[in-house]
């Protein structure tokens, strides 16, 4: 009730996800549903592009949605439902990445992708790699990215969101989205080196 | 103008340079073939990582949708109905856990207290003939002799016939047919209530009490392949002092009999007998007889009893009560996707609330028969 009232005066009634929310808070399946199924394979992309396999990116987005339902209370209703659902995934994404990196883990598709990327450096005997050595060598180097520079880059490159639409899901400043960007992009040609060829 | 740094040439690439200066950097761009080529590389680069991605299937995001809705609604009705959980968990005493009429394709998990045992590629389908059963009466009435049942019998048959006790068969066995290959032909699609609500409660309450033989259900316990089975007796075939006659039914018919060696290690074929103290399933069973609570053709009629009720019913002492509970094996069922069954997930949420916490995938297509006071235990340990 107080949520409704809430929502009437932000202007947000007219928000067809915050009233689908509410729904499904209250046990409404067709709700629910309509809202997971609008942005399951977003939330599942973002996961799997942050961490290391599938089974993770599973576990984060079930967890994404579930925490959305638990906390909509806190809901920031001046934020769009998407860019707040982003906020969850990577926030449980970059949680996954610390406890996986206490736990010294090397993730097979990781270590696949590592040694793909270093074998093509190894073998760099032409100016341009083939498009498939190159794209191994890309998702390595997003790998290797901090989380923080990968949320960013994830957000940027994958979901193609706007700077605002990204500082707005993480929660930061529109020139720190700016920054880390350019930073992921640098770091990622970086490692990919002669591979692109010479530029700077 | 000179070349544009890499941040300003990315910030055109994504669309977000201010109108002025994208004019700008617009016109460097037309005589500088070096930055187009930066922004080709980088626009082609970030396209192919991209369009890389491969979604998954949309039943694996269903699945998820279903687990979530599950366990969100069952919180959110669980703080309005803690008062009536024991209440539920009763009533699941008498629902039925599995057991569609399609044969169950998976692994099969018998675990025990001794242990676990997994029968990986079989195809499991619960059999019995409880009518018959019921038709009998608690008591058992077919009242067949040891010698004509099987040649060889068990120890513990021996110990009662040694005390001078008979023998007597219901011709009745809550029955686990396990066959590596073809299973039989369904049985009637027909069947009729009575059956149905059988099948239900006898694959939801299954005492296991080896050394109760009321009534008469003839057990010999061998070691096959795959582990510890229990083989039905039923004196069906003519065989050599050395075999044990077996006889596998589905739906209370027999769909093949024969005779194995005792102790064998080549069994194609075999049959995990639950044996239940008759006398006290045939009295769940008749409680349960009135209702049939996953048949869905039924589903206004009352629910079974409670375990509870159970007791009161039969005046039960408390340490029978509660070795019956003990002794209560429940059996879980869950799809390729790790997704408990609509009983399964019933029994789950009243016995163990938070079992989509501690579940995985190393449950698809899965059968556990589990004791139902393991259950918390064992998703515990996961």
């Amino acid at each position: 009730m107080l949520l409704s009232v809430l929502l009437m005066m932000t202007g947000e009634e007219d928000n067809p996800d915050i009233q689908l929310l509410r729904k499904a808070k209250n046990g409404d399946r067709d709700a629910f549903g309509e809202l997971f199924r609008k942005y399951e394979k977003r939330v599942f992309r973002v996961a799997r592009r942050m961490c290391g396999s599938d089974d993770e990116a599973w576990d984060i987005t079930q967890d994404a949605f579930i925490r959305a339902m638990q906390a909509m209370d806190r809901y920031d209703t001046q934020y769009r439902f998407f860019t707040w659902i982003y906020r969850i995934t990577t926030n449980l994404a970059i949680n996954y990445a610390k406890k996986k990196s206490r736990r010294r883990e090397v993730h097979f598709e990781e270590a696949y992708y590592c040694a793909e990327g270093q074998q093509v450096i190894e073998d760099n005997v032409a100016d341009r790699a083939s498009g498939e050595q190159l794209l191994g060598a890309v998702s390595k180097a997003v790998n290797k990215l901090t989380p923080a520079l990968k949320a960013v880059f994830v957000l940027r490159i994958d979901q193609q969101l706007s700077y605002s639409e990204i500082a707005e899901s993480l929660d930061i400043a529109l020139g720190t989205v700016m920054s880390r960007l350019n930073r992921a992009r640098a770091k990622i040609r970086e490692e990919l080196g002669s591979m692109l060829g010479e530029w700077e | 103008m000179n070349c544009p740094d890499f941040d300003t040439l990315m910030m055109l690439l994504d669309g977000e340079l201010e109108e002025e200066k994208l004019n700008e950097v617009s016109a460097h761009l037309v005589s500088c073939c070096r930055c187009r080529d930066l922004i080709d590389s980088q626009k082609n680069l970030e396209a192919s990582w991209r369009d890389s991605f491969v979604t998954p299937d949309t039943d694996k995001f269903r699945s998820m949708e279903w687990i979530i809705y599950r366990r969100m609604n069952r919180r959110s009705r669980w703080k309005f109905f803690v008062p009536a959980a024991a209440g539920i968990i009763a009533v699941l005493l008498g629902v039925k856990l599995i057991m569609d009429n399609q044969p169950f394709k998976g692994r099969v998990t018998e675990l025990s207290r001794d242990g676990r045992t997994e029968y990986a590629s079989y195809t499991l389908r619960l059999v019995e003939e409880t009518d018959e059963l019921l038709d009998s009466g608690i008591d058992g009435t077919d009242n067949e002799t040891v010698s004509e049942i099987a040649p060889d019998q068990t120890s513990v048959d021996r110990d009662i016939l040694a005390e001078g006790g008979t023998l007597e068969t219901t011709s009745r066995m809550d029955n686990y047919s396990i066959t590596d290959g073809e299973m039989p032909e369904s049985a009637s699609e027909e069947e009729d209530a009575g059956e149905s609500s059988l099948r239900c409660i006898s694959s939801l309450v299954q005492e296991i009490d080896q050394q109760t033989i009321v009534g008469g259900v003839v057990t010999e316990s061998v070691s096959g392949a795959g582990g510890s089975a229990g083989f039905s007796g039923y004196g069906i075939e003519e065989c050599e002092e050395t075999e044990i006659a077996f006889e596998t039914t589905f739906m209370g018919d027999a769909v093949e009999t024969g005779c194995f060696e005792e102790q064998t290690d080549d069994i194609s074929d075999i049959t995990l007998s639950l044996d239940a103290d008759t006398t006290e399933l045939a009295a769940a069973q008749t409680v349960a007889s009135s209702v049939s609570p996953c048949d869905e053709s039924q589903d206004n009629r009352a629910l079974p009893q409670s375990i509870e009720y159970y007791s009161r019913f039969h005046d039960l002492p408390d340490h029978k009560m509660d070795s019956l509970k003990a002794n209560i094996y429940v059996e879980l069922v869950f799809d390729a996707d790790g997704q408990p069954d609509s009983c399964t997930a019933l029994i789950l949420d009243s016995l163990f609330p938070d079992w989509s916490d501690y579940i995985s995938l190393e449950y698809s297509d899965t059968v556990l028969v589990i004791p139902l006071a393991d259950i918390q235990q064992l998703f515990s340990e996961m």
